[in-house]
């Protein structure tokens, strides 16, 4: 035996019976095949043993002993997986409730989520549609004077005209200014406010889509206009635009050139039409424009080197044009120069004459927290139904394990319900997403491009997947880690398992929901603060005529006026350089007289009006007197400030400043000082601004103040009057109060978005409390029936049911108070006028979410309380 | 009938199983075999119509403890069923009725 011992079958060949064998099967096989080895080393035969051991194991080599390979697994999982669902699928079917509960929960959160999303993907894309959009930078500054600092976006033209030429570093440089104009085409007569004057290097640097037109021939002659598409419909129809000649402002003939597509919404570059600066330079009697180093004239984008540093390149820069402003270091005012990419501008930048169109990081992130918060809440729901409901299912589980279900295959299963749960919300918001995205448009005021089949969706699919994993994890952990014997033993309660997480997860819901309330409270109540702010003028009165400084409505300015005050509901009628206000005023530097009466640098809003103005606007005088016509000298030598005015130079009472000097080269004394009126947005603090006199062949716009009780007739007058006066010029007239609303647009469209969302999550988070309510008095219903056996009243048997929710509410609401007070205060922050946080807000937030959850829970608690004891008792 | 259907060399086998039940392992099998009807079987091939007999329900097996020529590896057991039983006295009494049918003149004439 010994002997026999030392001889071993090839170990090779053994080992390959070992790793294709099943494991059933291995110990019989190879104990069969050592058994014949042996025999035949036994007979001396070791070689023939050693051969036939070889070929034993190759002829087993067959199907119904070889170990099943990981393809045949799959195979065993996709009929798994087609079980679990089919499972799931009449599970879902079963719990009705649930299911609806939890797939309207989930599909509200997912059609936010995604709707919010593609928002913020929107906002983040800015002017990245630019191929170079990298290296484009915006040169801004920052301007100092002894009295004041301003940041404004645009710079003097010599920076976009020279730059690239002074500068390696830069490679193109190109400006771009906004101008409205009148266009007449054949015998109708338009005004566009949307006129962009730029480079010739405008289509080198920007990508903006040219649809005819040879983009380096654009302006190849000074008489060339550029349109849209949408323009070129409004002209022309169907016909082709090229070579086409229209008038420009009753005196241009300009020759179409060039056809672009509308620019996409998510450039902070919006224009109808294209004009070049180079006729600008011979038309606006600017020859030497190029040249000029200082203020602010129009955005100008550089497109730099690859890898230039900014930060170094705008300290050369800042350092190169002080030198050249001498007139201004001289007087002690400075530019500092900025460069800021393209990409950031648009939700970064906050400067003075930025683009109208900007967002802001503050918007974003707050949008974004929402959508995480909806989503959150909607997760949250799903958690807290499906492990509540799982008690429900415990026998189910309970047998499944007693016939020998692995705790992982439960948990597959669970999973699979989750996903499909998932899936099928995730089907039904893209659908609602798609219909809803022209509502939600229309809503926030501008399109966004939405393509199902995008990245994006496809970024939102893969997330709502794992989505589908991660709250599905909670409730199958949950639900397999059931003791088949508790389960059978009926010793599983509602409490027992994941009580305590679910408790935590209502409190985080609650806390979420109470912060949303006391902030749409507070979001409401400084809207209506904003607008019911008084900004100092009559604005409910106002009509404003913008008439874009046509020549023939100045000749006729007395006529006209005289002619509109005939009218008894007009009751003044002004003439002004440049609309007014609110917003778009410009600045300018000059020399003020202090209350020391030293001479310092500033640069202030200002303002040309004509000597009705203080009537038609309704401002008041707190010192002094506003321009009048009986004083001829008033428009050489008379200036009126603000206010603001005199308090940044130190002047102390209004009635100090009447005569103070303020002018470099023509020095001109205060006459007047105004009260405060707000010609800037409630946003931002009333400026100082200086008032001066317009002459008449300055005016550009018109107010007329009248009684609006009776608008229609009014109309109809103004517009007969117009028609008969100026025959061929169109009225573009409106309400200045709606201006002013205009104003606050993006304020508006960002309260109704967030209030819809808000209101959302709301309701998920009530989805998830009725379910919760429900689940929990089904699981308490037979304690609820021998209570009312034993002689428990209907009102006690609701309160009981009742406080268990409400303890959870009210410590949500305790802990949401801090968080929401520092989110709002951080809000508010970034408003002038604001109102200030009030505790009334929290309690009222607080007994609002008592009240909802309360509607919410007594529903099923007083069915709970009313049900008959013995229909509960009848079983078991 | 595929599924219930006995082969010659399955019948073989599970006749061996029924009458050496204490030796009802595939080495045993396989020399008993050899010693009924002078045919050289290899393993793979007894065991493959064991493994069929298994999966057609007419043996079932159980594992018992290895010896040592087997290098201490258990072996699996048959037992006949009811059913492989069944199998069996069909298959003998469908070769019964045809011996029975062929004449003795008739097997004459066969040789002759």
């Amino acid at each position: 035996m010994a002997e026999v011992k030392n001889h071993k079958p090839p170990r090779w060949a053994d080992k390959f019976l070992e790793w294709y064998c099943s494991p059933d099967q291995i110990d019989d096989v190879q104990g069969a095949l050592y058994e014949y080895f042996f025999e035949r080393v036994n007979d001396g035969r070791v070689k023939e043993a050693r051969r036939m051991f070889v070929i034993d194991v190759f002829t087993h080599f067959r199907p119904h002993i070889i170990k099943r390979n990981r393809q045949q697994y799959r195979n065993n999982n996709i009929t798994m997986l087609k079980n679990n669902i089919k499972i799931s699928v009449r599970s879902l079917w079963k719990h009705k409730l649930t299911t609806v509960l939890n797939v309207l929960g989930l599909t509200i959160g997912i059609s936010c989520f995604m709707i919010i999303m593609i928002w913020v993907n929107n906002e983040k894309s800015f002017d990245s549609f630019h191929s170079k959009a990298d290296r484009i930078y915006r040169i801004s500054n920052t301007f100092t004077s002894e009295s004041e600092q301003f940041s404004q976006a645009p710079s003097g033209p010599a920076l976009g005209a020279q730059l690239h030429k002074l500068y390696a570093q830069v490679e193109n440089g190109v400006r771009v200014g906004n101008n409205s104009a009148q266009i007449r085409v054949g015998d109708n007569n338009y005004f566009e406010n949307n006129m962009a004057i730029v480079d010739a290097s405008f289509s080198e640097v920007f990508d903006f889509k040219v649809l005819r037109g040879v983009p380096s021939d654009f302006f190849k002659e000074i008489n060339s206009l550029v349109i849209t598409e949408s323009i070129a419909k409004k002209y022309f129809g169907s016909d082709d635009p090229i070579g086409k000649l229209v008038t420009m402002d009753g005196q241009f003939p300009m020759t179409i050139t060039g056809l672009m597509e509308d620019p996409p919404s998510n450039s902070q570059i919006q224009f109808d039409m294209l004009i070049s600066m180079e006729f600008v330079k011979s038309n606006w009697n600017q020859p030497n424009m190029d040249d000029n180093w200082g203020g602010g004239w129009f955005h100008t984008y550089l497109l730099l080197e690859d890898g230039v540093d900014p930060k170094v390149l705008q300290e050369d820069i800042t350092r190169f044009i002080k030198d050249k402003l001498t007139w201004f270091t001289e007087r002690n005012m400075s530019y500092a120069y900025f460069l800021q990419p393209i990409k950031s501008i648009h939700l970064e930048s906050n400067l003075r004459y930025d683009f109208g169109n900007n967002g802001s990081t503050q918007n974003v992130s707050i949008f974004t927290a929402v959508a995480i918060i909806v989503l959150l809440l909607a997760c949250i729901n799903y958690i807290n139904l499906t492990t509540a409901n799982a008690v429900k299912r415990s026998k189910e589980i309970g047998i499944k394990k007693v016939m020998g279900a692995l705790r992982k295959q439960l948990f597959a299963q669970y999973l699979v319900e989750s996903v499909l749960v998932v899936l099928f919300a995730t089907a039904l918001s893209i659908g609602i997403v798609y219909l809803s995205l022209p509502q939600f448009e229309s809503f926030i005021g501008y399109t966004i491009p939405f393509e199902p089949g995008t990245v994006l969706i496809g970024i939102v699919v893969m997330s709502v997947i794992i989505l589908g994993v991660v709250s599905g994890l909670f409730p199958a952990a949950t639900i397999s880690s059931f003791k088949s014997l508790d389960v059978m033993r009926g010793k599983l309660s509602s409490g027992s398992k994941g009580g305590r997480i679910r408790k935590a997860l209502v409190i985080f819901q609650f806390t979420a929901t109470v912060i949303l309330i006391i902030s749409i409270i507070t979001v409401s109540r400084q809207m209506n603060f904003i607008l019911n702010q008084d900004l100092g003028m009559a604005t409910h009165e106002v009509i404003a005529i913008n008439f874009r400084g046509i020549q023939e409505v100045r000749d006729n300015s007395q006529v006209l006026t005289d002619r509109l005050l005939e009218n008894p509901q007009i009751k003044a009628v002004s003439f002004q350089r440049r609309a007014y206000p609110v917003g778009g005023l410009s600045n300018g530097t000059t020399m003020v007289e202090t209350g020391d009466g030293n001479k310092v640098s500033s640069s202030l809003y200002h303002m040309w009006v004509d000597t009705e103005f203080d009537d038609a606007f309704g401002l008041e005088m707190v010192a002094g007197r506003f321009f009048s016509k009986d004083f001829p000298t008033d428009t050489l030598q008379a200036i009126v400030v603000n206010e603001a005015a005199v308090e940044s130079f130190g002047w102390g009472q209004p009635e100090d400043a009447i005569g103070k000097e303020m002018g470099g080269q023509n020095v001109r004394r205060v006459i007047g000082v105004v009260k405060n009126f707000n010609f800037e947005g409630l946003h931002k603090q009333v400026e100082a601004l200086r008032i001066l006199p317009a002459l008449g062949n300055n005016y550009g716009t018109m107010a007329i103040r009248a009684d609006l009780s009776n608008p229609y007739d009014l109309l109809r007058s103004i517009e007969d009057t117009w028609a008969e006066i100026n025959p061929t010029v169109p009225l573009d007239y409106s309400f200045m109060n709606d201006d002013i609303k205009d104003q606050y647009e993006t304020v508006f469209s960002f309260r109704s978005i967030f209030f819809f969302f808000s209101t959302l999550s709301i309701v998920i988070a009530c989805l998830g409390l009725f379910g919760l309510a429900t689940s929990a008095t089904n699981q308490r219903i037979k304690e609820i029936g021998i209570r009312k056996v034993l002689g428990a009243s209907t009102s006690g048997l609701i309160q009981m049911i009742s406080t268990d929710f409400l303890k959870l509410v009210v410590l949500s609401s305790i802990l949401a108070a801090p968080i929401a007070w520092y989110g709002m205060e951080e809000w508010l922050s970034s408003f002038a006028y604001r109102i200030s946080v009030s505790w009334i807000y929290f309690v009222g937030a607080g007994i609002l979410a008592v009240l909802v959850s309360m509607l919410t829970v007594s529903y099923q608690a007083i069915r709970a309380a009313y049900s008959n004891p013995t229909k509960s008792l009848r079983q078991e | 009938m595929k599924g219930t259907n006995l082969g010659e060399f399955e019948e073989l086998v599970l006749l061996v199983v029924v009458a050496r039940p204490e030796d009802a392992y595939s080495v045993a099998i396989a020399r008993t075999i050899l010693e009924v009807s002078n045919r050289k079987v290899v393993h793979s091939v007894v065991h493959a119509s064991l493994n069929r007999l298994n999966k057609k329900g007419f043996v079932t097996s159980e594992m018992k403890e290895g010896t040592a020529e087997r290098g201490g590896r258990s072996k699996r057991v048959y037992k006949v069923t009811a059913a492989g039983m069944r199998a069996l006295e069909d298959v003998k009494a469908q070769r019964d009725k045809l011996w029975n049918m062929i004449s003795p003149a008739g097997l004459v004439k066969v040789y002759g």
